[in-house]
């Protein structure tokens, strides 16, 4: 016996349609393009205001971070803003070999200083766990770095699209 | 293929980043500077010059001193004590890898042992349990402070029932505040996390008025002590508001016999807590032109009435207005920071006055602990104090750079320039007055921070003892210990046969410092006729067999010599 099928069904069916259609059509051919540039844009972007005229807002984690290790506070700062720009270039260029090594590096340095700098990235209250303080509260530098766990989630899966092309 | 291919990309994205990041650097120093420098000539040379004053040499290295600061800002601090009774200052250094105390050996300084405490901050000595030795608490960031009993001259860490952790303490003042014969521990906080640090210059730039929240720091601690164990009693007295504390002083500025609190913070108005003598304080918001960015709270008696003025060091940027690049940039940040130290009197009428600029002692520059003291021994309080040896926007004054140098006159002070005494160009943030070799001339020991900001200084970064090169050792000196316990307040009344002169003798706890207790008077050419004690019970001890160039230790029942000021 056929079902007719209601007008809710209709709908939610074109939806899906229209849905499969945008995600084949546009989305799953330019995938790993957009995973590519959002990465380029990212990088050059926050790459090119570390050296540019005006006070940096990473300057003094930055400082922090680099002082007790005998770096020129402005000379990391331009590091940091070479390096970042050149991430994005090689990005935007798809040399996928060095910016897996350079992610990588990144990501590293940046979630460190979580650890590092506890009383700049975090504030109270703490947690105490059997009298061990742990950080719980984030201050916007841990909310700053956490966030980058969405690259990383992203960076897999362009690594997982990078490979399925390669077989 | 593919290995050539990655390698030019490389060199192709790295060039253009390069060309990029070197075109901003090229633009950022093509700003001139030279018309800026030499404007700036005149403020310099606008500064006194006294060669008849005092001149300092740096000796830390020579005299065993080798603590080096690490980075994390407002952590550097210096604490004198004579821990072991045996009449010469010995130091403990905070701010570095651990905390150091440092044993004065009479032929320098040996380290005597370490603290091994993660993020400690600030710390105090205390004769909690009145044994006559004075114990050490240690606050750190984000843990409960440490406290160790000194037995003997030997520190133990024993709990002694302090629960509440320290998020951010960077004053810690002992008075006994509710008259019970045993001492009370006051903590001053700061804010914690990224919101404790100062707005970035750029925003100052553009709202002179952005500050942050009054109450968006941390709350002040009160403990209560038995002599035995301390219990937090911060809400059960009075003591409110999560607010910006960086320096405190515990002292009777009401003059009705209970020791208040002057708290010092770095926004919002200063307040003082106003003992009420029954374990309650009320406190007093502090007039407006407090509000200012506390970093140092010392309590004097200039003029010898008696009575106590409060010096507060503050920011102070002087206006530059022929410039035309940096000029716009220095005149916001003046209207920012206009207006420098406080120097707080109390006028007849029993209100607060500020006469910082009528005496003459508001152009600080970046202000961070003081002290006050006669340092070259003719009989008036000179004032030193800590500054930066930068701003994040360039040129900056050298008289700014370093040590702040008013010479204390019989009317007042005039400024001197610190740059030309042998004071480095650096971030000072404790200090203390010690005469660490006994001559009889006080000598200053700093905790330099590593700050952020370029030309801080051009030096390896280590804790300075700067050596007073003054000639006039004249002065009289001693320590005054109570009947039961070292620790306590008394005030002092030294009679010449010029001139009477007050001091008050407390824990002497401000921003990351302790000062040294001991009592120095410079006697400019008097000589002293007897020295009364006014102990916390109201009892009297006179004595008048003291002579000046030499130093005691006064008991109510003796005054023991300890050495001849060399």
């Amino acid at each position: 016996m056929m079902r007719i099928k209601s007008p809710i069904d209709r709908s939610i069916r074109f939806a899906n349609r229209v849905q499969d259609h945008i995600i084949t059509t546009y989305f799953q051919p330019n995938a790993k393009t957009a995973l590519y540039w959002s990465f380029a844009f990212v990088f050059f972007y926050y790459g090119i205001q570390k050296p540019a005229p005006g006070y940096s807002p990473v300057r003094r984690p930055v400082g922090l971070f680099v002082s007790n290790l005998g770096i020129p506070i402005d000379s990391a700062i331009l590091f940091i803003g070479v390096f970042e720009m050149t991430l994005g270039l090689l990005f935007f260029m798809r040399k996928f070999r060095l910016v897996f090594w350079m992610f990588l590096a990144h990501q590293i340095v940046a979630f460190s200083t979580l650890i590092v700098m506890p009383y700049y990235a975090w504030q109270p209250p703490w947690l105490f766990l059997f009298g061990i303080p742990l950080p719980f509260k984030m201050d916007s530098w841990a909310a700053f770095v956490l966030k980058n766990v969405v690259f990383i989630g992203a960076f897999i899966a362009l690594c997982h699209l990078e490979y399925e092309d390669r077989g | 293929m593919e290995e050539s291919d990655t390698v030019n990309g490389f060199v192709i994205a790295l060039v253009i980043s390069f060309v990029i990041a070197g075109g901003f650097v090229l633009a950022g120093d093509s700003h001139s500077v030279e018309s800026e420098e030499s404007a700036f000539v005149a403020n310099d040379s606008s500064v006194g010059t006294d060669s008849g004053f005092v001149d300092f040499q740096e000796v830390a290295f020579e005299n065993g001193i080798r603590y080096e600061p690490q980075i994390m800002e407002m952590r550097q601090g210096v604490y004198v004590v004579d821990f072991d009774n045996d009449g010469d200052e010995d130091v403990l250094l905070m701010g570095g890898k651990n905390p150091v105390l440092y044993k004065n050996t009479g032929s320098g300084f040996a380290e005597h042992r370490e603290f091994p405490l993660r993020l400690a901050q600030t710390a105090h000595f205390l004769d909690y349990n009145n044994d006559g030795w004075r114990d050490l608490i240690i606050a750190p960031v984000g843990d409960r402070p440490a406290f160790y009993v000194n037995e003997n001259g030997t520190f133990e860490r024993k709990d002694v029932g302090i629960a509440k952790a320290t998020w951010r303490p960077m004053t810690i003042n002992s008075a006994d505040f509710n008259a019970d014969g045993c001492l009370d521990v006051f903590i001053g906080q700061y804010g914690s996390g990224e919101r404790a640090y100062q707005q970035p210059i750029s925003e100052i730039r553009n709202n002179p008025d952005l500050r942050p929240d009054p109450e968006g720091g941390n709350e002040n601690i009160l403990l209560f002590g038995n002599c035995s164990v301390f219990s937090q009693v911060t809400e059960e007295a009075g003591l409110t508001g999560e607010r910006w504390t960086l320096a405190s002083a515990a002292v009777d500025l009401t003059g009705d016999g209970h020791i208040d609190i002057y708290v010092g913070n770095d926004f919002g108005s200063d307040y003082l807590y106003i003992n009420r003598g029954n374990g309650t304080f009320h406190e007093h918001r502090m007039p407006r032109y407090t509000d200012r960015n506390a970093m140092s709270v010392r309590t004097i008696d200039m003029n010898g009435d008696g009575s106590l003025e409060i010096f507060i060091t503050n920011i102070w940027i002087p206006a530059q207005a022929t410039s035309t690049t940096g000029g716009s940039v220095y005149e916001t940040l003046h209207a920012a920071f206009p207006y420098g130290n406080n120097y707080i009197v109390m006028n007849e009428s029993g209100g607060f006055e500020d006469k910082a600029e009528e005496y003459g002692i508001e152009d600080g520059g970046w202000g961070w602990t003081a002290t006050v003291a006669d340092y070259n021994n003719d009989g008036h309080l000179d004032i030193v104090h800590g500054t930066i040896g930068s701003i994040p926007v360039e040129p900056f004054p050298k008289v700014y750079r370093t040590m702040q140098v008013w010479k204390g006159t019989e009317v007042g002070w005039t400024k001197l320039n610190g740059s030309e005494m042998g004071f480095y160009t650096e971030n000072t943030r404790g200090m203390a007055r010690i005469d660490y070799n006994m001559d009889g001339r006080l000598d200053i020991i700093t905790a330099p921070s590593k700050f952020l900001y370029r030309g801080d200084t051009d030096r390896e970064l280590y804790y300075r003892l700067y050596e007073n090169q003054n000639t006039a050792n004249q002065a009289l000196q001693f320590f005054v210990r109570n009947p039961d316990g070292i620790s306590r307040n008394a005030n002092v009344v030294i009679q010449t046969d010029t001139q009477t002169i007050h001091r008050v003798v407390n824990s002497r706890g401000d921003f990351v410092t302790q000062d040294s207790r001991l009592v120095h008077v410079g006697m400019g050419g008097q000589s002293v006729e007897k020295v009364t004690i006014v102990w916390p019970d109201g009892e009297n001890t006179t004595y008048t067999s003291l002579e000046t160039g030499n130093r005691y230790i006064l008991l109510p029942d003796e005054a023991i010599h300890v050495a001849t000021l060399r």
